[in-house]
């Protein structure tokens, strides 16, 4: 115990001085690959690549960053770095409504094909979904954050239980559309839509500014925040507002892709190796645009389409989750 | 100073705390002690705010401890409870470091 304890501070010494460093690296490769994105094979067309890569770039920017911070925030309101805001069932529900009017309405139907119809309606039924849960969990005196967990996870799989059963009812055809929506895509972002989650989330990051200077405190659980005077139901309350609101845009925006935030978070604790969360949601975000572009690129250019960015990212963030489990078991 | 006055807890229809009342002067040094289950860290937990008692109240220096802010009573009351497991890396530093937050947020 006492050697461990000894080299843990003498490299964290070492290690705090290097964050900012590695931070800065970090932003770099980003920009690298941001750069690389909008140029490579572009030979020549520029009117034409450009700004379509551009949209497709500022989509992964907006939705990795609105991802990776309500990670990282919310992962420290339940003090576990292994949950993401996944399990609250806004992304199962996302699949309910886009399966259900499919089912109700068929394909052709402009919910299904105007974009602009089909972000207000799925943004509206979360967001009304998320004030539900929340009304249900912090109205009366009980506020218990994993009891609201505990009905976020019986509400998301009874969403994709209805969600599968009509799909196994549909037009074989007909789920060819659900299925696209199934996983998260950067192509086809509509510029009006991008826009809009810009600007909703500018919104809810300007908010929720003041709360954040809590979540190191609140990071070290509940009852050593209310021993630090942290009005602890409130500030909780706040943020999760954020959580919901963050996930809720940039799941309308691009589709399921909550996953992500577990694999980022967990990069970015790795990386940055202090405990302030703040540098921890930069970091995240940097992981988060760096493990999109650099996923976007490899199914432009490696796949040519033939699978899609979730697959890409699913595949290494599973393989990188496993590793965390075994490190994590072995350090006990 | 602190004065307890006819707090009573119950878990459902469990009482935990049945109408206890007393005072804890200045510059003492006092202890509860009990069997297990006897109330005694739920009539502290109750004294820091950490859980809400169902009748009575709490008051330090004759104020209601849930009419002070919190900030204010953070600096008034320090709590350390028997399990301090803290999933951060922290340095000695920094942990002391986060007892002057109710002064410096």
């Amino acid at each position: 115990m006492s050697t461990e304890a000894r080299t843990s501070t003498s490299s964290s010494i070492r290690v705090r001085l290097g964050d900012g460093g590695r931070l800065a690296i970090l932003a770099a490769v980003a920009l690298g690959l941001a750069a690389l994105f909008l140029t490579v094979g572009a030979s020549g067309m520029w009117e034409y690549a450009l700004p379509r890569r551009a949209t497709k770039l500022a989509a992964i920017a907006l939705a990795g960053c609105a991802v990776a911070s309500s990670t990282v925030v919310f992962q420290a309101l339940t003090n576990n770095r292994i949950l993401s805001p996944s399990i609250m069932g806004l992304d199962s529900l996302y699949l309910l409504v886009q399966t259900a009017i499919v089912y109700a309405f068929g394909s052709t139907h402009p919910l299904v094909q105007s974009a602009n119809t089909n972000f207000a309606l799925s943004l509206l039924l979360m967001l009304v979904f998320s004030f539900v849960m929340y009304r249900l969990f912090f109205a009366g005196e009980r506020g218990n954050i994993f009891f609201m967990l505990l009905l976020g996870i019986i509400f998301g799989t009874f969403f994709q239980s209805i969600a599968s059963f009509m799909q196994v009812l549909i037009d074989p055809n007909e789920f060819l559309i659900v299925q696209g929506r199934m996983f998260a895509s950067f192509n086809n972002i509509k510029t009006p839509l991008l826009t809009a989650s810009a600007v909703a989330m500018l919104l809810t990051a300007v908010v929720f500014w003041p709360q954040l200077k809590f979540l190191d405190v609140l990071a070290l659980g509940k009852e050593h925040a209310i021993n630090l005077g942290i009005d602890y139901d409130r500030v909780v309350r706040r943020l999760l507002m954020a959580v919901f609101m963050l996930v809720a845009v940039s799941t309308a925006l691009v589709g399921p892709i909550t996953f992500l935030g577990l694999i980022v978070a967990n990069v970015a604790y790795e990386l940055v190796r202090t405990y302030r969360r703040l540098w921890a949601i930069a970091g995240a975000c940097l992981v988060a645009c760096v493990a999109l572009i650099g996923g976007q690129l490899v199914v432009e250019h490696v796949f040519n389409f033939s699978t899609n960015i979730s697959v890409i990212i699913n595949l290494a963030g599973g393989i990188y989750f496993l590793y965390l489990i075994v490190k994590e078991r072995t350090s006990w | 100073m602190v004065e307890i006055c006819g707090v009573s807890k119950y878990y459902g229809s469990q009482c935990v705390l049945d109408n206890v009342s007393l005072t804890i002067l200045p510059n003492t040094i006092t202890s509860f002690i009990g069997p297990n289950g006897a109330g005694k860290s739920t009539l502290l937990s109750i004294m820091s705010r950490l859980v809400k008692a169902d009748t009575g109240t709490v008051k330090l220096d004759g104020k209601d401890v849930n009419a002070y802010s919190t900030n204010e009573i953070a600096k008034r009351i320090a709590t350390l409870r028997q399990t301090n497991h803290i999933n951060l890396r922290l340095t000695v530093e920094e942990l002391g470091s986060f007892g002057r937050f109710p002064y410096s947020q």
